[in-house]
């Protein structure tokens, strides 16, 4: 694994000169911003479809939900954002008023505020207190501005048929972007095209919101400002995750980190505290996703390209200027829409997505370091059986909970 | 450890019959309408104390704080309580939003074995990060009769009932690990995870229930019924002389949640693992407060101040002096959690003392005498704090 300049990371991903993204062309926007989306996407907001099949039963359902409303409850309720939801001013004040009591614990903020002489060790106090809130991976990398959305847009429930599309700009005074990974559960996300591997990923989110908020609430206690970026609706994570070091892009169109491959959820708190930015890094993925295609294989909707990486969009939703295998964020969506439960194939399939050991460890050290050799990784992770979706038969029997 | 049944249980902490508590008569709601006590902790609303010694810094205080500071949102989600708590329905930005956790297309729950849904249950619970779980019938004796609303004071003394159809109550435990723990009396000592994790925990298992067509009251905080006869009954651990739960994996370094429902349960048993004799013997808790709150006379079942629930058998705990401390003296404390025995980190050693502890019940005096003498239970200097701090993960 090396650590890239951030010329060198510039030559890799980007072509060209990179437009600010408008949120609005986002999927997540245009399922209900966009008319002819909106049509192809209605079943997104249909009852799930549910059968008493394993991985898809009532409990299965549940334990999806659960963790999957709790975090978009609170994403949403997140005031720090330049362009907030309403909802989060109106709960703020409430909040205030409830808690008038309890106000003496701010007392100190404005009053004083920390030496920030040595960057340095503010930085590794800052990652340590990220990973003491929840994050399992933290790198911080300086504010990039071509990553901010240019427009939000923003409804004040997801139930309302109104929307707003403002402008965003995030104050100069915001230099840095702290980046954070969470984990999520290897051993559910197996169970691909359930909601059990669904629910890998929502859990995952959950902790990712708390930590998040804790985060910004830590820098702001000590005197200095933050923005938590929780939910992908202020940034574009990828690219800052690249630029912190956390990982590469991957054929999916998603973040591969050596630690937990593409299974991570990623949040970002944006600071004007002075900090450190650590490196962007390589170990091998651009060369492994070009040799290996088992995402764009085991996709049921056939939304990730089979071919090299190109500055091409396939639709609006994909940003401009970046080299990727662009994906097609339509055709995956209208699968969601379909069938109606989660997928996650192309994150378990992945052949990142492995257990920390030292087996796989050693794998990855090769692939890094040897990548001539990489359709031979890819040969024998097919070999020894891995990326295929496991059967839900028995899961609330025998799994054991991880945390 | 033993199991033991419940009407054991009833034996060794209940003396006669139990009134119901009022939430008005805990410390938490004095603040509001105790004006003798309100002078006398006046300051709290003092600026807290930040300087330049280890543990005592902005960033050790800020810590503090932030690590607490998502509680009031966790809170202000929470509508299932029977007299709302903190989250007016009226205002609440939530209630809109609480309707979507149901049955899809009027799906069902197969509910004919209780003793699996009980077992998926307390997996649900362990995956959304509680550390332990376990389940009791909801003793009403246990819940509070009057609730005390913190903004609207009189008008907000309201009775409180929990309907008969939540016959269960699923009681967690987040542990709030050790490390942190030995750096008392500073703010490092009251750092925590736990207290998000555990209400997280909460309110997924919460709606988790609700998703699968059942009702359940998230108690987020203790602000429903008391925490500890309940966690008692649902195995989770034993009182200890400072009037906290011990548990046998974290000490007492836990918060604890419960959700009351009416999915069909099996309840598990209280246990006894030898708390109640080893507190007798060790007085450590009592000696370290720092407001000689903790008794060092045995157990009794007269209360000694308005906030003490009456008819449980303890170690009788004056919270009226620890709170006028704590807020005099504008410290944290929890110095009886940090210090207590039990309060380990979960290694093989550790794990075989507390075998002792149980099997070997008479020798208590002598672990106490070994647990000074290895030097626990002293505090530990907070110098470099910063430098070596290697976060854990919980």
């Amino acid at each position: 694994m090396k650590k890239l300049s951030l010329g060198e990371w510039e030559e890799q991903y980007v072509v060209g000169p990179v437009e600010r993204f408008d949120q609005k062309n986002t999927m997540s926007v245009r399922k209900y911003a966009d008319p002819v989306m909106k049509d192809r996407l209605s079943g997104l907001s249909a009852p799930a479809a549910f059968e008493q099949v394993p991985g898809h039963t009532l409990q299965d359902y549940a334990l999806r939900w659960a963790p999957r409303h709790f975090h978009s409850l609170i994403a949403e309720l997140n005031s720090s954002k330049p362009n907030p939801n309403p909802l989060s001013i109106k709960l703020k004040r409430t909040m205030e008023e409830a808690n008038k009591a309890l106000s003496y614990q701010m007392n100190m903020s404005g009053n004083t505020s920390i030496d920030t002489a040595n960057p340095d060790s503010i930085t590794r106090d800052i990652k340590n207190t990220a990973a003491f809130f929840g994050a399992d991976m933290v790198g911080i990398c300086a504010l990039d501005s071509r990553w901010i959305y240019s427009h939000t847009c923003e409804k004040e429930i997801a139930s309302a048929e109104s929307y707003t599309h403002k402008p965003q700009d995030i104050p100069e005074a915001y230099e840095h972007a702290i980046v954070m990974g969470f984990e999520a559960n290897y051993q559910m996300l197996k169970y691909v095209q359930t909601y059990i591997g669904g629910a890998a990923h929502d859990l995952a989110s959950s902790k990712m919101v708390n930590t998040s908020a804790l985060l910004s609430q830590f820098i702001s206690i000590l005197g200095y400002k933050a923005i938590d970026c929780n939910i992908d609706d202020v940034v574009i994570t990828v690219p800052l995750a690249m630029q912190a070091g956390l990982g590469q892009l991957g054929r999916h169109g998603m973040l591969i980190t050596p630690q937990f491959g593409p299974r991570v959820r990623l949040s970002v708190v944006l600071t004007n505290l002075p900090l450190i930015p650590d490196a962007p890094i390589d170990f091998g993925v651009t060369q492994f996703c070009n040799a290996c295609r088992k995402c764009a294989r085991m996709c049921p909707s056939g939304s990730i390209s089979f071919g090299e990486q190109t500055a091409e969009s396939v639709n609006v939703s994909n940003s401009s200027g970046g080299m990727k295998w662009p994906q097609n964020g339509e055709t995956c969506l209208m699968r969601a829409a379909r069938d109606r439960y989660p997928c996650s194939a192309c994150v378990s399939c992945c052949p990142y997505n492995k257990p920390d050991t030292r087996f796989h460890r050693t794998v990855r050290w090769l692939t890094d370091h040897a990548r001539w050799a990489d359709s031979f990784y890819v040969w024998m992770d097919d070999i020894f059986g891995y990326g295929k979706p496991k059967k839900a038969d028995g899961f609330w029997d025998k799994a054991e909970p991880q945390r | 450890m033993k199991k033991i049944t419940i009407d054991k249980w009833e034996e060794q902490y209940v003396a006669g019959p139990v009134e119901r508590f009022d939430q008005k008569y805990t410390m938490g709601r004095r603040h509001q309408w105790d004006l003798e006590l309100k002078e006398r902790m006046k300051d709290m609303l003092a600026v807290p104390i930040v300087s330049d010694d280890p543990g005592w810094t902005l960033m050790d205080w800020a810590m503090r704080v932030a690590s607490r500071s998502i509680v009031p949102k966790l809170e202000m989600m929470n509508l299932s309580k029977p007299n709302g708590g903190n989250a007016d329905a009226a205002t609440n930005p939530f209630a809109t939003m609480d309707r979507s956790l149901r049955p899809p297309n009027g799906a069902t729950l197969d509910v004919s074995d209780p003793a699996l849904i009980t077992q998926y249950i307390k997996k649900v619970a362990i995956s959304f990060g509680a550390d332990m779980v376990g389940i009791c019938r909801l003793d009403r004796r246990w819940v509070y009769s009057y609730t005390y609303d913190t903004q609207k004071t009189e008008q907000g003394h309201k009775s409180q009932e929990i309907p008969l159809e939540y016959r269960y109550a699923i009681v967690i435990a987040c542990g709030g690990g050790y490390n942190l723990r030995r750096y008392f009396p500073t703010y490092i000592n009251t750092w925590t995870t736990n207290s998000y994790r555990q209400m997280t925990a909460n309110a997924l298992l919460s709606a988790f229930i609700k998703c699968l067509g059942f009702k359940t009251i998230d108690c987020t905080f203790d602000d429903v019924a008391l925490a500890i006869p309940l966690a008692m009954q649902a195995g989770l651990g034993q009182l200890g002389r400072h009037n906290m739960l011990i548990t046998p994996r974290f000490g007492s370094s836990i918060r604890l949640g419960q959700v009351f429902t009416n999915l069909p349960l099996v309840p598990d048993d209280p246990i006894d693992f030898g708390v109640t004799e080893f507190c007798n013997v060790c007085k450590k808790c009592a000696d370290m407060c720092p407001s000689r709150s903790i008794t060092h006379e045995g157990r009794t079942t007269e209360p000694i101040t308005i906030s003490n629930v009456a008819g449980e058998r303890k170690w009788q705990f004056n919270p009226e002096t620890c709170h006028i401390n704590l807020y005099a003296s504008k410290k944290p404390c929890q110095i009886c959690v940090s210090v207590c025995p039990f309060t380990k980190p979960n290694t093989l050693f550790h794990r075989a003392v507390r075998w002792l502890v149980d099997k070997a019940r008479w020798a208590d005096s002598f672990y106490v005498k070994m647990d000074d003498v290895f030097g626990y239970g002293k505090p530990k200097k907070a110098d470099g704090f910063w430098d070596d701090w290697e976060p854990e993960k919980y």
